[in-house]
């Protein structure tokens, strides 16, 4: 009876699931009000701002730097500054960007459709290929299927991806095979039919996917081939085998459904990383996602834009560790959300 | 089974989303071309698409240079950063001066940047009254902005009336300032409207160089924003979100679509005033594309894949590019030594910090204060080893306060530091300082021992002082290289003061005149490095260097001036106050298919001429 209340919580959103997902949005506040106050206090420590770097020009007059601290906030004591700013990121005022003097919310917007598209087609290429790859080194363990995935993912798990990132741009440089970096051809863009566009874009996307893949192939696909191994050991398997199933039947219809439970896990952690996973990436490749637009900020010292940046990065995390508990306590019976 | 699909349903949720994302990029396609825009004057030489709208202005500017080109083509190049507003009064930062000062916005006068000669630009003359103190300006026949609405005197005024209100953030107000009134506020030159076409400028004191500070105004359309201006939103006006169509330019080209970090799309002004010299209407370009790269080795390699047209080469990227020059389609131009200068300073600083502690030890005081110490640095310094090492061999020494770009200004007549450990030991001997055991001691018996300091960004400048950290060595001068972030020392060398020497480098304005360094050389300059801010010049030869470049601004004798200029010279080489390192040279690539490719040491370096740049195959 027991098993059975708690098999229905995983699977009914009922008032104990209603209860975690509120717990949990409880503790966002706190999380957020940290998480901003850290970034604040480490950006108002670090030498300099953003007024500064406007002194290289010589026109400048210390009067005008002054003006200007004035005119962007920049003036007063740590908690004055961090004050103002929450008081305004209250009310969802996140304020205009330094530098390009447009407002936080239109320049992450931009910029965060093409990081999601990079990072959202990796995610679909990594999972596409890790769970047939680790299904088929486990049921065929010691086959060249086998060792050549493990070669691959040992390889896939060693290499750093900048330097992977790297080595793919001057590929791209000799080979003249795919574009050395961006999101489409900048120059015939205008000229292309929808078609065309698709297919520029899917071209430019290539060699970044396959970077960020590569390790996420090789993580999943080791994970997917212990958790095969493991449950085809199982007593259910011999049932099922033994109730004269082919292999076939044996390994998709019951096997894999069962082995695959953790991995769901790990796909909930990896849509939290889909915001931020590809940074470097993204700045090897010229990529125009947050990544630069960030980096670009930190270095400038543009505040509101690193602020918003890392809250919605924070966000995202927050987000991602939610769903991938839900899904947990959803696929999971003996996991129960209300636990 | 209804589990299995909704355990599928979520792995395919990844799936859903980046096709929804490439379906949503790929709807935005463009509408293509300008529309239903007036087809120019049918001429042999191709035809102008979007084409150019009504006759040619009555009081058109005649380009003189150059070929003939044809219409038509794109003409694409990467640029390092975007553009941070669309504002030519506003700007302050390289990416968007050069976006907007020449291709977007003209002025009432312009600059041959490879003659390096003032020229004429909106404005078809301008005269000065006998005493110096009236300009008169007259405007072109049947300038219009690009929107069609007429370009008048009233957008002068209105612009300068921007420029000078202190509630508009800008740089170009301070080149105006006469002096303050009574009640300690800034005084500026009087504007006159006199017709549509005719404005007057009246002055309350003599500038020589009066009509380049008008030269650096970019006219804004009043039309457009004078009710931002009145409703005190200047300051927001014309931002990279500003739809194009509220954006009239007076250059030759205006701006269709601006993507962050992406590119910056530009196409024909169609009603742009400028001719070649056979009447053909400029420019001959339909488009423009400015791609936004993360650095220069982005910028290089577009250009090895042939994305873009021209290239301002990196001496790093000199020799990969000539490698391949005779079987690309490329051509590499030398075009001599750089406007940008490097020197290093020691702190002359004789002012107290708040706590009443010297910025400067008095031990190192009396080393740097000492003419003969800094003299004999100079002689120890081996500039061409840091032309070789840190430079690629592209580069030269520099001796004088310009660098050789400079052809009104420059003067071989300085004082000059060749390598001589001998002569610098010689120096050394007669101000007092002592060898001993590989090591110099001052007459005191201190061991001379201090730091240098540079921006840690700037790999050449570091590798500039680890050249000069062994050459000091030889003399037995033990240097510390302390790099910094660029806010850090800037920080150290307008406020602080808290260093011993600083490696660093200067750009040049347009026009290149002594005028422009009026905040390095004059005692009281905010850039005046080795002491800035002095409320009266510490020592006879900053007073005689303050007295000789006012005297150098005060007259518009072109002679009288490069003679007073000169002496400041030898003065500033003498005393070695600022000792000049090195200057890069420079290099830049263009396309063979490129027609009128004429680079300059000046910003924009590829194109400050790009109303004549011409594709020559369709």
């Amino acid at each position: 009876m027991a098993a059975l209340s708690t098999r229905l919580r995983g699977l009914l959103p009922g008032r104990a699931l209603a209860t975690f997902i509120a717990r949990r949005l409880l503790a966002v506040p706190p999380l957020l009000l940290a998480t901003s106050f850290v970034t604040y206090a480490l950006l108002y420590a670090a030498p300099g701002d953003y007024v500064a770097r406007m002194a290289e020009d010589p026109r400048m007059t210390p009067q005008m730097l002054a003006e200007m601290r004035i005119k962007f906030g920049l003036d007063g004591g740590l908690f004055e500054r961090y004050g103002r700013w929450l008081y305004n990121a209250i009310q969802g005022d996140f304020g205009y960007s330094f530098s390009k003097e447009i407002g936080v919310y239109t320049l992450i917007g931009e910029r965060m459709g093409n990081t999601l598209l990079l990072s959202g087609t990796t995610l679909l290429l990594a999972w596409g290929l890790a769970l047939p790859l680790g299904v088929a080194a486990a049921t065929r363990q010691g086959s060249w299927v086998d060792r050549i995935a493990g070669f691959f993912s040992f390889l896939g798990l060693s290499i750093p991806r900048v330097f992977f990132a790297l080595l793919m741009v001057m590929f791209a440089a000799t080979t003249k095979w795919f574009p050395v970096g961006g999101i489409r051809d900048q120059v015939n863009w205008d000229t292309f039919t929808g078609w065309q566009q698709v297919v520029d874009m899917a071209h430019h996307l290539v060699l970044p996917t396959i970077v960020l893949a590569t390790t996420e192939v090789a993580h999943y696909m080791r994970q997917m081939r212990a958790e095969m191994l493991e449950t085809l050991g199982k007593d259910f398997v011999r049932t099922a085998r033994a109730k004269g199933l082919n292999q076939r039947q044996v390994v998709w219809r019951h096997a894999f459904w069962n082995a695959v439970n953790p991995l769901v896990t790990l796909f909930g952690y990896s849509l939290a990383g889909l915001f931020t996973g590809s940074f470097l990436v993204e700045i090897v490749f010229s990529w125009p996602g947050m990544a630069r637009l960030t980096v670009d900020a930190v270095f400038t010292q543009d505040e509101p834009l690193v602020m918003a940046s890392v809250m919605m990065a924070t966000l995202m995390l927050v987000f991602g560790n939610l769903v991938a508990d839900l899904l947990l306590g959803r696929i999971d019976p003996r996991i129960g959300v209300g636990a | 089974m209804v589990k299995h699909a909704k355990k599928l349903a979520f792995l395919a949720l990844g799936a859903s989303v980046a096709v929804v994302l490439l379906a949503q990029c790929s709807g935005g396609s463009s509408d293509g071309g300008g529309g239903a825009a007036k087809a120019g004057p049918a001429t042999r030489i191709g035809t102008p698409k979007p084409g150019f709208i009504g006759d040619t202005p009555k009081g058109a500017m005649v380009v003189e240079d150059g070929e003939i080109g044809r219409y038509g083509g794109t003409f694409v190049f990467a640029q390092p950063g975007d553009p941070k507003t669309l504002n030519p009064i506003t700007a302050n930062d390289s990416a968007s001066n050069d976006l907007l000062h020449g291709p977007i916005f003209e002025s009432c006068l312009g600059f041959h940047n490879k003659k390096q000669v003032d020229r004429l630009g909106l404005c078809e003359k301008w005269e000065k009254s006998a005493d110096g103190l009236t300009y008169d300006f007259t405007l072109r026949e049947g300038l219009t902005w690009s929107d069609g609405a007429p370009l008048t005197a009233d957008d002068f005024e209105f612009s300068y009336a921007v420029l000078i209100d202190p509630n508009v953030q800008n740089a170009t107000r301070d080149l105006f300032k006469q002096g303050v009134d009574e009640k300690g506020e800034p005084r500026y030159p009087r504007f006159e409207k006199v017709d549509g076409r005719h404005f007057r400028f009246h002055l309350l004191q003599r500038d020589v160089l009066f009509h380049q500070n008008v030269g650096s105004i970019y006219a804004v359309p009043k039309h457009k924003w004078e009710a931002s201006w009145k409703a005190g939103e200047f300051g927001q006006a014309m931002k990279l979100t500003t739809p194009p169509a509220d954006l009239p330019s007076s250059g030759p080209f205006v701006v269709k679509e601006i993507k962050s970090d992406e590119r910056v799309v530009l196409e024909r002004n169609p009603r742009f005033w400028k001719v070649d010299r056979e009447g053909n209407r400029l420019p001959y370009l339909d488009r423009a594309i400015i791609l936004i790269v993360p650095d220069f080795n982005a910028a290089f390699l577009k250009f090895r894949e042939g994305e873009t047209d021209v290239l301002e080469v990196r001496p790093e990227h000199y020799d990969p590019l000539k490698r391949k020059e005779a079987a690309g389609d490329y051509v590499l131009f030398d075009l001599g030594p750089s406007f940008n200068t490097n020197w290093f300073i020691f702190n002359l600083d004789r002012r107290l910090a708040k706590d009443g502690t010297p910025f400067v030890s008095p031990m190192k005081q009396k080393w740097f204060q000492d003419k003969r110490f800094r003299k004999a640095i100079s002689h120890a310094l081996d500039r061409a080893g840091i032309v070789k090492t840190v430079m690629a061999g592209r580069g030269e020494p520099l001796w004088g306060f310009n660098s050789p770009a400079n052809k009104l200004w420059f003067s071989e007549d300085v004082v000059k530091y060749p390598y001589d450990l001998e002569k610098s030991r010689a120096l050394l001997t007669e101000a007092g300082y002592v060898f001993r055991d590989n090591k110099l001691f001052d007459a005191d018996g201190n061991a001379v021992e201090f730091s240098m300091t540079t921006n840690a960004e700037n790999s050449t400048r570091v590798g500039m002082l680890n050249v000069i950290k062994d050459d000091l060595a030889k003399l037995g001068i033990t240097a510390h290289i302390r790099p910094v972030p660029f806010n850090d020392l800037l920080t150290s060398m307008r406020n602080t003061r808290d260093f011993d020497a600083i490696l660093l480098g200067w750009g040049s304005a347009i026009p290149p005149d002594p005028a422009q360094s009026k905040n390095v050389i004059l005692s009281s300059g905010d850039s005046h490095a080795w002491a800035p801010q002095q409320p009266s010049p510490a020592t006879d030869w900053e007073k005689k260097m303050d007295e000789l470049l006012y005297a150098n601004v005060a007259t518009d004798d072109m002679k009288e001036r490069q003679r007073i200029w000169n002496e400041l010279l030898m003065i500033f080489s003498d005393e070695q106050p600022q000792i000049q390192l090195v200057v890069q040279t420079f290099f830049a690539a263009g396309r063979k298919s490129l027609g009128n490719f004429n680079p300059s040491t000046l910003r924009p370096t590829t194109h400050w001429n790009i109303e004549s740049l011409f594709k020559r195959e369709p």
